[in-house]
């Protein structure tokens, strides 16, 4: 009976020394777990802090760079008077367009003119694009930056330099713009665009669709809505609709792939 | 102290009085009831230890293993650093574009800086004057700025000559910060010109490398322009009592005896230097400027090759 005792003892003893291992073991789990939530709560709120002050630098990144161009004597000969009418009427005409752009993009570079026109299309607030990007391109009193880029662009309407421009720098765009910027900033606008294109392509009197369109625009003041047709009716009569829905189809399938 | 050390304490205690009671006690039911009494503590035991070891199992399941637990969760709204970046980037081509815009309005109100399209405008100038160098038409335009003819008097002077010869001595200064005012005014342009031509001729004296091997160099190439440019009449009036004078003060002082002595002194105040070889001799010229310039050539080792050519071109107009 004795030796029954003792045995149940030292058998208690070590269960009780068991259940202490793993009632240990159990706390270095949950002090394991709180460290982890901490180191995890800390990262967050350093990234956390890291986006705020990002966000507030583009915030107020609105600044100006300014930059000077060494004019030769016949450049600022032309330049002069062009910009000095501008400065009392507010309109620039195709042949000082012509010039004073073409003293900017040898300054600027035709990669730095086209980052910079990318640049503007960003709503810096929001991080998204520029709702109103399009209208101040096109309004008639607008600031000079504007209607310097419109120049730019007109400059690309013809549907081979519009290729040719998009051949020479989409590697170098592709590589500066990361996927997920496309998809916050510019996939939406490509992908309705696109599928603008193809409801068009698909309707067999695309005469009368766009008189519709027209109409309904006309009368309802709804061109804002409708945008995304017309734009395809204005490409079609610039003739290069079919270079840039192939242009667009081959950013979507970059991002898409990646 | 936790819960469970305690426990364990407890139960070493208790099991440490089981085996006091069951060595000192001889009755048998002390120890049927110390029988009892462990078999009670063995089954809280193994239900304390299945306990336990049940909620470290759930805990090991609902936590994993360690380490494990630093997961960063993408985040679809939210931006990374590099986008961020990015977006930088952008807006810095976009500030770039309206700094361009300033600049160009800036050109409208005819408030540009006109010191940065005038040091355009000069550079451009010198950069041509260094471009012709030592041709023909090089050394007419710098002739040209130093002895200017003057059609009223019919008569050559010498209004930049100054800018011909570095003396240690700054040449004045001249005020190319200044506004010259419109340069597409052709007076304004020619005048803008020839002042930076005359700063483009004294930078270059003053950088010129005035070895003796140099200087016979440039002499040997050049002499024919020279001698185009200057005619008798013209050296005569504007070079000739120069050259004479230079020629007879070098004879002289050559001739004295410690000359090479008395100009290796240092920096003389012009009592002593003036005194050198008489008082008499060195005011017997309207000017000092030949003394010293014969005090830089022997400082400069090329005093024999400059009077061998301003022999020559002593012998030159002789006739």
């Amino acid at each position: 009976m004795k030796k029954a005792v003792t045995i149940l003892t030292i058998m208690g003893l070590g269960l009780v020394g068991l259940a202490y291992y793993f009632s240990f073991e159990s706390l270095k789990l949950i002090e394991q777990k709180e460290e982890d939530d901490y180191i995890n709560q800390v990262i967050l709120e350093n990234e956390m802090v890291a986006e705020e002050s990002a966000k507030e630098e583009l915030l107020y990144g609105n600044t100006i760079i300014y930059r000077s161009v060494d004019l030769s004597k016949p450049e600022y000969a032309t330049v002069s008077p062009c910009m000095n009418r501008f400065q009392s009427t507010g309109e620039l005409d195709a042949l000082c367009m012509n010039v004073v752009l073409d003293v900017v993009v040898d300054d600027f570079g035709e990669e730095g003119f086209i980052n910079a026109i990318i640049g503007s299309s960003i709503d810096y607030g929001n991080l998204a694009l520029h709702p109103t990007f399009l209208n101040n391109l096109f309004k008639e009193h607008t600031s000079l930056a504007n209607k310097l880029s419109l120049g730019f662009l007109n400059r690309y309407r013809n549907p081979d330099r519009l290729q040719k421009v998009f051949n020479e720098y989409k590697d170098v765009l592709f590589n500066n713009i990361p996927k997920g910027i496309y998809q916050k900033i510019f996939e939406q606008q490509i992908v309705e665009c696109m599928s603008a294109y193809e409801e068009i392509a698909s309707k067999n009197n695309k005469e009368a669709f766009f008189e519709g369109i027209y109409f309904k625009a006309d009368t309802q003041n709804l061109h804002g809505q409708y945008w995304k047709y017309t734009f395809w009716k204005r490409r079609a009569i610039e003739k290069n609709d079919e270079v840039l829905y192939t242009i667009l189809s081959e950013i979507k399938a970059y991002y898409n792939d990646q | 102290m936790t819960l469970a050390l305690k426990i364990v304490i407890a139960s070493v205690i208790f099991c440490t009085l089981t085996w006091a009671l069951l060595i000192k006690s001889k009755k048998k039911v002390v120890t049927a009831i110390l029988l009892a009494m462990t078999g009670l503590f063995i089954t809280a035991a193994s239900f304390y230890a299945y306990m336990e070891f049940h909620a470290y199992q759930k805990r090991m399941e609902k936590y994993g293993a360690h380490n494990s637990n630093i997961v960063e969760q993408p985040n679809e709204k939210r931006y990374s650093e590099k986008e961020f970046a990015v977006f930088q980037q952008f807006q810095e081509h976009r500030n770039s574009l309206n700094g361009y815009e300033a600049f160009l309005l800036e050109i409208g109100l005819n408030e540009m800086d006109h010191v940065s399209y005038q040091n355009t405008i000069r550079d451009q100038i010198m950069a041509n004057l260094e471009n012709e160098e030592y041709g023909e038409t090089y050394w007419n335009t710098v002739f040209n700025i130093a002895f200017e003819y003057n059609g009223n008097t019919k008569k050559y002077h010498r209004p930049n000559y100054n800018a011909m010869y570095v003396v240690p001595a700054e040449y004045e200064y001249i005020p190319l910060e200044g506004d010259y005012g419109d340069l597409n005014v052709p007076e304004n342009y020619v005048y803008f010109e020839r002042i930076c031509r005359l700063f483009y001729i004294h930078q270059k004296v003053k950088l010129f490398d005035r070895s003796a091997e140099n200087i016979t160099n440039l002499w040997k190439q050049n002499k024919s322009f020279i001698y185009t440019f200057f005619s008798k009449s013209k050296y005569d009036e504007l070079c000739k009592q120069v050259v004479d004078d230079l020629i007879e003060i070098h004879d002289t002082l050559t001739t004295t005896l410690n000359y090479a002595e008395f100009y290796k002194m240092y920096n003389v105040s012009d009592d002593v230097f003036l005194d050198f070889p008489s008082l008499e001799y060195t005011s017997s010229f309207e000017y000092s400027w030949p003394f010293s310039f014969w005090d830089r050539r022997f400082a400069e080792n090329n005093a024999p090759e400059v009077y061998a050519i301003l022999k020559e071109i002593q012998d030159h107009y002789k006739n």
